[in-house]
């Protein structure tokens, strides 16, 4: 659970809570000795202290059974927190709750107490689904609610079910478990299609516990949501109605990704009031190495010239890096350098996915007991597993959602003393707008998630795996929808008539779509999306996989004579069978790697929403306006040039010969002018790779309010559109038939823009670099300046406003 | 049509990629269907229409289909008559299937059952559309096919079916603990009704015949056995996994072989009274007519001698035993270990000792070492040899060496650690 502060059984060893009285004196001592250090101090961009905050606590709910007040005062807990209060309210009221907020708040606790109410209220008949998004954390949990329903009654029990449940207990378990423990991909595919042998679970299900739906966005996010309709549907068909109960870090817009989540209205409980002690945050911007480019030294190279600041045998420290190989690295960097931070190598620990789960736990516990000083770890350690808190936490780059850098300096913060949280900047721009900007991680949350339930594709696959769960009636699903999605009738008759999954009955007046195929469909519906369509990288001489990658990356990446990298070592393709999704390699030692060239083409299918300003120089004149569209994208791979390693010359080009890639999705638009295109001078041919190093940047920025990947959008740039006759900047949504990524950018484009507009005239630079626009060899000398003015010009001035879309003429979209 | 105003199916069309010539469609299940409707062996043959002689049932969960046959007694399926059920011996029937809830049933009364279904994968979606019961009733055999014409009567199917089999005293199936009980079971449930198997003893006839049979045969699969123990022949069967095409065709309105599914599915209802009447034999090995009884001889007295073992009846494992010796032509080694170790187990130290070593002399493998081993453990604990037990662990050491690959540290330290015993026992400085 993570309630370790109001449980004081879970905490440390003696050895623990003697290390955190030492750890928060230390801290002080560091930040002062990096305060006063000679090199580093200035390199400190900014320091933030949250002041220590005092916690409200709350009394336990009267209506609270007293066998359970007695339990939980026996382990040592004398009262609530206001929030944890709130919310077990709300959820005997019988309301969906969401609880978010920070890590080690006591989220669990207050969703453990309305479901052992249940229990004890319907002496043992209640019923429970848990989801947590790792088996890991579904093994952690159940083992500390086992202890707490043990000392309520000898017949109740919980069970984790995943992957490694053996087949010999899945029965007992499926009867016996008043507490299922699970995760989204075992309801998807072993729960839910076997509904029938679940049967004891379904008929009395009270409540779905939902953790960590911060994590559920994207493909994963709108097919989960997907997910929880069929669960909906099979908890109606054996009579029950559960509540559900959802937790997450904070987030932006709650409500708004629960109801997309559920199709439910919840209801918010994000203030936290647990207490905690001082939080310290110190933002590191490494030292620029070449001027002219404006390259900055490589922040895993800085942290290891950090941490003998930062490592000590007082204290714990937890590093956390964005690759498993980075991780790697530093952890031999630092055992190599542990005697001169008054450490033992083994002392120093690296944690990733990919270690066994004994080697893990091993790790956790002498992180627990403090034998462990510092642990090099990948987002591994970011989730909810139990370490203990830490000292100290060094994020080498920003992990790319504030969500996950919440979670990670949640590691750190005892009680009664301050916590420190350093983050490297790396040479990319949402690192170099948080080293100007680091108010934005303390602000409320301003990423916004993308969930679409209702993407064709998605919808379409997710109603195959409920077709087979349980058939389609016309009438009665009319009631409750499939989520209230608006295009059920038609996919299912698609999925009848094109493709033979259903047939369709008529009984009366009633429709009904049953599924009758040799098929397990939930079997072949990924939850993440792309699986059965990547191409498998295999090595030519063994048949053995080397690799994967997803079809769509795969006509520029693995084509025939492509250099392909793994760890340092050069494989060369030498034959791509497209159609079979298989790629042939051999491990060739080359001096140059290989850069693939697209073309994209975007055709308009369609215009949903416009936004724009007039131009204030000539009223009447459009200045610039942002579009939402639907569009149709071709991406042909053209060539591939083969690039000297380190001089990065040219040493030849050859043709690409494949298919072209066609996506239809959804598109942000920023349109300029030919009137204010003018006024900037971005006519002339060489502007547009100004055009283009603008377009580049907003998609690197994105990610700040956006929870996703720059590489979840596609960018095209035009400096003379077919469609609107002048430049425009297309941002698309990757994922077939989109997830709701082109409304948000739409939504936020001005957000968006004017955190491009700080990075770029921030940078360091001169010319232009990979940590902005772009470097000048993709924007051209004059590249940076313009992409400069454009950027001001769209920032000042007045805010766009809603515009009445125009007739477009259908040859126009042909 | 503008493009504004594309249908949702135009869309998915496109989106699911499945016009596409130049890339894979995105849905491999999609790809698999195809490619099974393709195959030129369904479809071809065939008629189109309901199947006959199916008559319409009501019940309060509504109308559903079946085609009653009856067999007479004497009526022969393969070499046997139906009505020589009579004749099983329940004892023999529950030791094969160790299952002693079985020796108290009547097979008479029991419910013979087999099921068609749209596939193997289990499931919610996974429709059993023709339910096989099979039955004795007023002195004959009578064999009810439920089936579904749509899905939608499914309700009603299972119905009847769960009242024909609650009826009865004792399930009968082929695999059906593992399958057809498990499709009933789930498909009932999601109807809200009672499944009856709960209190219902199960004679899953794969068992025990695999116990008794699984050397003679390459598997262990229900045609194989009432092909070798019943002399059941079946004419253009067709094979089961074309059945789920065969109802898909039907629902399509499309040419359909269910006629073959039927007889299919009756074949096999039949064999399991055949392979139930050839089990309940199989302990005395004659018909109830004194015929021998068909299907390997030597496996079958085998198997028998582990059931006994099992059982710990040494004495009738032990003429088993030597039954199955007699029928197998050149000793077989390891069969004789067992043997010896029967002997021992029976009291008989002296014997088992002799069996054991003459084994050893048998040639120098890991039989040889186990039967040293063994021999060794006789001489020492239960005859007091100690020089022939130190014999055999000094040659049970060198085959150690001889035929354990390494590491065999804990095989040889386990022996060196009774060769030092023994050689204390002996008098013989190590």
């Amino acid at each position: 659970m993570d309630d370790r502060r109001t449980h004081p059984a879970t905490r440390g060893s003696e050895r623990g809570s003697r290390l955190r009285k030492q750890g928060s004196s230390r801290v002080e001592g560091i930040v002062k000795r990096l305060r006063a250090h000679p090199e580093f101090s200035a390199r400190f961009a900014v320091w933030h202290r949250e002041p220590a905050r005092a916690g409200r606590s709350a009394d336990f709910p009267d209506r609270l059974h007293p066998s359970l007040v007695r339990v939980l005062r026996s382990r040592g807990l004398r009262e609530l927190y206001e929030h944890q209060q709130r919310a077990i309210e709300l959820a005997l009221d019988g309301e969906d709750v969401l609880v978010a907020t920070r890590t080690a708040s006591g989220k669990t606790l207050a969703y453990t107490a309305p479901v052992l109410q249940s229990l004890l209220e319907s002496d043992g008949a209640a019923r429970s689904l848990w989801m947590f998004p790792t088996k890991a954390l579904s093994q952690d949990q159940s083992r500390s609610l086992n202890a707490l329903i043990g000392e309520l009654s000898d017949s109740w029990h919980s069970f984790t079910y995943d992957g490694d449940t053996p087949p010999s207990v899945r029965r007992t378990l499926r009867d016996r478990g008043h507490v299922v423990l699970t995760n989204p991909w075992m309801l998807h595919q072993g729960i839910l299609p076997n509904h029938a042998k679940w049967a004891e679970l379904f008929r009395d299900l009270r409540y779905v516990v939902i953790d960590e739906v911060h994590t559920m966005s994207g493909v994963f996010g709108s097919s989960v949501a997907n997910v929880f309709r069929r669960l909906d549907r099979i908890a109606r068909h054996y009579g029950s109605r559960p509540r559900f109960f959802l937790s997450s870090a904070t987030l932006h817009n709650p409500k708004e990704h629960a109801r997309r989540l559920l199709g439910r209205e919840v209801q918010v409980v994000g203030e936290d009031a647990s207490p905690s002690g001082e939080r310290i945050f110190g933002v590191y911007d490494p030292p620029v190495v070449d001027a002219v480019a404006g390259l900055r030294a490589n922040a895993l190279e800085e942290a290891r010239r950090l941490a003998p600041l930062l490592c000590g045998p007082g204290h714990q420290t937890i590093f956390f890096c964005n690759r498993r190989t980075a991780v790697e690295v530093l952890t031999r960097y630092l055992k190599e350098s542990a005697r001169s931070m008054g450490l033992k190598p083994e002392e120093i620990r690296g944690y990733r996915g990919g270690y066994l789960p004994l080697h893990r736990r091993e790790i956790e516990a002498g992180l627990k007991d403090g034998s462990v000083k510092v642990v090099v770890s990948t987002n591994a350690l970011e989730l909810g597993v139990d370490i203990g808190q830490l000292d100290v936490c060094v994020l080498v780059g920003y992990p790319g959602s504030q969500a996950s850098f919440w979670q990670r300096a949640g590691r750190v913060g005892r009680r009664g003393g301050p916590s420190l949280s350093v983050l490297i900047a790396r040479s990319d721009p949402v690192d170099r707008y948080l080293a100007a900007h680091p108010e934005y991680l303390f602000e409320a949350p301003r990423e916004r998630l993308a969930v679409d339930p209702d993407n064709l594709v998605i919808l379409s696959e997710q109603l195959k795996c409920a077709a087979f769960e349980l058939p389609f009636r016309a009438s009665s699903e009319g009631e409750e929808g499939f989520g209230g999605t608006p295009h059920l009738t038609e996919v299912l008759d698609y999925l009848a008539e094109e493709c033979e999954f259903l047939v369709p009955r008529s009984e009366g007046n009633e429709r009904t779509w049953y599924w009758a195929a040799d098929a397990y469909p939930a079997q072949d519906v990924s939850l993440d999306g792309g699986e059965p369509d990547n191409v498998l990288i295999l090595d030519v001489e063994t048949g053995k996989a080397i690799g994967e990658i997803t079809r769509e990356y795969s006509i520029t990446t693995v084509h025939e004579g492509a250099i392909y990298q793994v760890e340092g070592e050069t494989w060369k393709v030498e034959r791509f069978n497209y159609e079979n999704r298989r790629a042939f390699l051999r491990r060739t030692p080359t001096d140059y790697f290989t850069e693939a060239e697209t073309d994209i083409e975007v055709r308009l299918l369609r215009l949903e929403e416009k936004e724009s300003r007039p131009l204030a120089s000539a009223e009447g004149e459009e200045d610039i306006a942002v579009w939402r569209v639907e569009v149709h994208v071709t991406t042909v791979a053209t060539l591939y040039k083969k690039i000297r390693f380190y001089t990065r010359e040219s040493v030849g080009a050859e043709d690409i010969h494949l298919p072209p890639e066609e996506l239809d999705s959804e598109a942000f638009v920023l349109t300029l002018s030919l009137a204010a295109s003018e006024q900037l001078g971005l006519q002339a041919g060489s502007r547009a790779s100004a055009w283009r190093g603008v377009g580049r940047l907003l998609r690197r920025v994105a990610p700040l309010f956006l929870r996703c990947q720059p590489s979840d959008l596609g960018l095209a740039t035009e400096i003379r559109s077919r469609h609107f006759r002048c430049p425009a900047i297309f941002l698309y949504d990757r994922v077939p038939g989109s997830v709701g990524l082109g409304t948000s950018l739409f939504r936020e484009h001005r957000a968006i823009l004017q955190a491009a507009l700080e990075v770029a005239r921030r940078c360091d630079c001169l010319l232009g670099c990979p940590a902005c626009v772009g470097p000048i060899e993709e924007v051209g000398p004059l590249g940076k300046e313009t992409a400069l003015k454009i950027l001001e010009h769209c920032v000042q001035g007045r805010e766009l406003a809603p515009t009445p879309l125009p007739e477009l003429e259908q040859q126009e979209l042909e | 049509m503008s493009a504004g105003e594309r249908s949702v199916r135009d869309r998915l069309r496109r989106l699911r990629r499945e016009e596409r010539a130049s890339g894979p469609a995105a849905d491999l299940s999609l790809i698999r269907q195809r490619a099974r409707r393709a195959s030129p062996s369904v479809g071809d043959h065939g008629e189109a229409g309901v199947p006959r002689e199916l008559s319409s049932v009501n019940g309060s969960r509504g109308t559903s289909w079946q085609r009653l046959r009856r067999f007479e007694r004497s009526r022969k399926h393969g070499d046997w008559a139906l009505g020589e059920l009579r004749e099983a011996c329940p004892r023999a029937v529950a030791r094969a299937a160790r299952d002693p809830q079985l020796e108290e049933v009547d097979l008479e009364q029991a419910i013979f059952l087999d099921i068609e279904t749209t596939g193997l994968s289990g499931g919610a979606g996974t429709i059993p559309f023709l339910v096989g019961l099979g039955r004795f009733v007023d002195g004959e055999y009578e064999l009810w096919q439920g089936f579904l014409r749509g899905p939608e009567e499914e309700a009603g199917l299972l119905e009847h079916a769960a009242e024909r089999i609650a009826a009865s005293r004792v399930v009968v199936s082929f695999f059906g603990k593992s399958f057809d009980r498990h499709r009933l079971e789930d498909k009932m449930r999601m109807h809200k009704i009672e499944p009856p198997f709960d209190r219902l003893p199960h004679l899953d006839l794969y068992y025990p015949l695999h116990r008794l049979y699984r050397e003679a045969y390459p598997d262990g699969r229900l045609q194989t056995m009432e092909r070798a123990l019943c002399g059941v022949e079946r004419e253009d069967d067709l094979p089961g996994s074309f059945a789920p095409e065969a109802w898909f065709d039907f629902l399509a309105g499309r040419p359909h072989r269910l006629e073959d599914v039927f007889r299919h599915n009756q074949d096999d209802v039949l064999s399991l009274v055949c392979l139930a009447a050839h089990l309940g034999r199989s302990e005395v090995e004659r018909t109830a007519a004194g015929e021998p009884l068909a299907g390997s001889g030597a496996a079958r007295a085998r198997g028998w001698a582990r059931l006994q073992a099992q059982a710990r009846q040494w004495d009738a494992a032990l003429d088993w035993s030597a039954c199955a010796r007699e029928r197998t032509s050149g000793d077989d080694r390891s069969w004789l270990c067992f043997h010896a170790d029967l002997l021992r187990r029976r009291g008989d130290a002296q014997r088992a000792l002799e069996l054991y070593r003459a084994v050893a002399q048998g040639g120098r493998d890991r039989i040889a070492l186990e039967a040293q081993v063994q021999a060794a453990k006789i001489a020492e604990h239960d005859l007091r040899l100690w020089s022939v037990a130190l014999e055999s662990t000094e040659d049970a050491l060198s085959l150690v060496r001889e035929v354990v690959p390494v590491p065999r540290e804990a095989r040889q330290g386990e022996l060196e650690r009774r060769l030092t015993r023994l050689r204390r026992k002996c008098g013989v400085e190590s």
